[in-house]
């Protein structure tokens, strides 16, 4: 039994241990998923045809254990540094005795990365990731959550919490929540009053996306690189993941015409909004949040969910955001001292958009 | 010069200043606050003449400005700094319009110690006090709540949004229908904020274990506080008369071996929140720890818990069910020594509540 590069001819296998023991699916894995395989860790801009994805080798060659392995440049001070996003691990429950996420892991950090990461760990994939020498890094593990219609997010969880009789307490609690949300929404005094922008949005394309990400990560010391074609798969990437809903893409611009920051979430109307990433410039970043609250409300988004940047927690904070750790840990670990330290003093500009979260193969 | 140090016959008109207009009260000042004042600023343990407290003072010589200082020990890497804490700054309405705020914050700041702190401002005093140079650091300004009792505490903050004039009656008109909701809540195992019957051993904490807690289990740390028994003993003794908080409790927790693995200094406020004013111990057993202190909260009455939490320690409170803002008071700092700034700034300063000017806010003591 051995850890080995993972090759094209494992994506069945890979997809079939993905499908059945992180998804729960049944059956084979359907062919979108092994298409899925096929683009993410074989052919896109970010791998280039350089796959660090690995496999655990059973005794009879039979594929037990998988580690999806995305590249991503990064800068720190303006050096590249190279990271090494890992997800999707799954491992057989055959082969979970024979220690084979602890090899697989070991074998990930033995490779060429100068940071290898991770940002969506479960509670059991952080306490391996930890005793593999992995640090939870407090900084990128500042969750946010702003209700929009807080008595109907309420109810969502209710619902959640209720299983099989979910449908019945959204259906009983609709009438309720949507007066409580409609006074709370225009109460002076309520902290999920939405104030209506001075900014004004509109679509944000490709190219500005770039620009943005250049011009407003200054002040921080660590960064995501990309160019048009890694931007341009990602964005068509995570437009496809319809469990998320829709991707809508945002540039926000002041009374001057000139960007002042940009935003990305999922929308789902009814449902929970998940931020991709944040961005603009720092003084205006209550404005911003604002906008995107208005913006998400008016599509019918009943709570936003997201990451947030250390240094904007007093922003988010005075905006009625309240944090947790909950959704998916990120840990990090790196050879390079001064790597960590940009990580853990809160200096590096990354969002989800720059790590595995946005690299879901989904159902 | 309208800025001059504080003198003890100023206490009269400060006292004034800081019950009317900070505490907002209609009523006239109690004549415990004066010898209140007269403790925390010129007779405390780290009370030091050459770095007094401030006023502002008019042209009639009245006094329409205050800021308080401390000057307090810590230690950076093992090695002596000098803290000076600002707060309670306060300038009557009148001066308001003038540049009192800002001419007290820039007297306090020129001070020569290595780190001023404080960590109690309000929205206004925190926007005087970023353009005077000090910096908003995020690490130390995160402060989580977790509810006890679900159903009361979500009434509790409702009231506080309907106003001082209604909240009573609101509180009072809910308590049945929260009561109940928080009954019911105790019996589902889905129920996040269920309570844990904790393992560990609870004993009253006295000063000289906490004194030896504080160096046990500071190890990892860069910048800590320094305390002896005199200063520790004062400034608890300070803590249990202020009565507007809650009764002080201060419990040692022990592990099945009679092992002290940690402590928490909390207010009790029976069908209120409790504020926490230190947690700590050994990191393993933090989630422990907190387990231990929602059970006695609860035991006492408190709907909720309040506090500050170091940002190495989030994800553990996380797990407990804790959810975070900033709002509780802004911390910011000030040092021409910029590796202080980043040690504070990256969460490796065990500074809790004890440790600064919320301790020492006057309030009203019995």
């Amino acid at each position: 039994m051995s850890v080995r590069p993972f090759v094209e001819q494992d994506i069945p296998e890979a997809a079939d241990l993905y499908w059945r023991y992180l998804r729960k699916g049944e059956g084979s894995a359907p062919p979108s998923v092994l298409s899925t395989f096929q683009e993410l860790f074989f052919d896109n801009p970010l791998v280039k045809g350089d796959s660090s994805s690995l496999v655990f080798e059973g005794k009879n060659g039979k594929v037990l254990g998988f580690l999806g392995v995305v590249p991503r440049k990064m800068c720190l001070d303006g050096e590249p540094v190279r990271v090494g996003f890992g997800g999707n691990l799954v491992v057989h429950p055959e082969a979970r005795t024979s220690f084979a996420a602890a090899r697989i892991i070991s074998a990930f950090t033995a490779g060429k990365f100068d940071l290898y990461q991770s940002d969506s760990s479960n509670d059991m994939g952080r306490r391996l990731l930890d005793r593999m020498g992995f640090r939870t890094i407090p900084a990128l593990n500042i969750h946010w959550t702003r209700p929009l219609q807080p008595a109907r997010y309420a109810a969502y969880y209710a619902a959640r919490a209720a299983g099989s009789r979910a449908d019945m307490v959204s259906l009983l609690a609709k009438p309720l929540c949507s007066l409580f949300d409609m006074v709370s929404a225009k109460l002076p005094v309520s902290p999920f009053r939405l104030n209506k922008s001075p900014l004004h949005g509109a679509e944000l394309d490709l190219e500005t996306h770039l620009q943005c990400l250049a011009e407003f990560r200054r002040g921080y010391s660590l960064w995501a690189e990309y160019d048009a074609d890694s931007l341009k798969w990602l964005l068509n990437f995570m437009k496809r993941k319809p469990q998320r809903g829709t991707l809508r893409r945002i540039v926000v611009r002041d009374d001057g015409g000139n960007i002042v920051g940009w935003y990305i979430y999922y929308v789902k109307p009814g449902a929970v909004g998940e931020v991709v990433q944040i961005g603009g410039d720092p003084k205006l970043t209550k404005d911003l949040l604002d906008h995107l609250f208005y913006d998400a409300r008016e599509q019918g988004v009943i709570a936003l969910h997201g990451v947030v940047d250390l240094r904007r927690v007093p922003e988010f904070s005075e905006k009625n955001c309240v944090f947790t750790c909950r959704g998916g840990w990120a840990c990090s670990r790196s050879q390079k001292p001064e790597v960590l330290d940009a990580l853990e003093r809160g200096d590096a500009f990354l969002s989800r958009l720059d790590g595995e979260w946005c690299l879901l193969p989904g159902d | 010069m309208p800025v001059r140090p504080f003198v003890e016959t100023d206490i009269p008109q400060a006292t004034d200043l800081y019950w009317h207009h900070m505490r907002r009260k209609k009523t006239p000042v109690p004549p415990a606050m004066e010898a209140c004042f007269k403790e925390l600023y010129f007779t405390n343990p780290w009370a030091d003449r050459s770095f007094p407290s401030l006023v502002y003072v008019d042209r009639n010589g009245k006094v329409v400005g205050f800021v308080g200082a401390f000057v307090r020990n810590m230690s950076f890497c093992g090695k002596p700094i000098s803290v000076s804490l600002g707060g309670n700054l306060i300038v009557h309405p009148e001066a308001r319009s003038g540049l009192a705020a800002a001419r007290l914050v820039g007297a306090f700041l020129s001070g020569k110690q290595d780190l001023q702190l404080t960590d109690s401002a309000n929205d206004r005093a925190r926007n005087v006090e970023e353009r005077m140079g000090c910096y908003t650091i995020p690490a130390l300004n995160i402060h989580w709540a977790r509810p006890l009792r679900l159903g009361q505490y979500a009434a509790y903050n409702l009231s506080r949004l309907a106003g001082r004039a209604i909240s009573p009656w609101l509180m009072l008109g809910a308590k049945p229908l929260s009561s109940f909701a928080d009954a019911m809540a105790a019996k589902f195992s889905a129920n996040p904020f269920r309570p844990v019957k904790s393992r560990l051993q609870g004993a009253e904490l006295e000063v000289e274990t906490l004194l030896q807690c504080m160096i046990e289990f500071r190890k990892g740390y860069s910048l800590w506080p320094e305390y002896d028994a005199a200063s520790l003993g004062w400034l608890l003794s300070f803590l249990e008369r202020r009565c507007a908080h809650g009764e002080l409790r201060k419990v040692l927790v022990r592990d099945e071996d009679q092992k002290a693995i940690g402590w928490y200094i909390y207010y009790v406020v029976r069908g209120g929140v409790g504020e926490v004013v230190q947690l700590g111990g050994d990191q393993k057993f933090t989630k422990e720890i907190l387990e231990h202190l929602f059970q006695d909260a609860l035991e006492q009455g408190v709907i909720a818990v309040h506090g500050a939490v170091d940002l190495r320690h989030m994800a553990d409170f996380s797990d407990k069910g804790c959810l975070f803002t900033c709002r509780g008071g802004w911390t910011l700092a000030k040092s021409k020594n910029e590796q202080i700034l980043t040690v504070l700034r990256r969460g490796d300063a065990l500074f809790s509540r004890l440790d600064g000017e919320w301790s020492l806010d006057p309030g009203i003591l019995s």
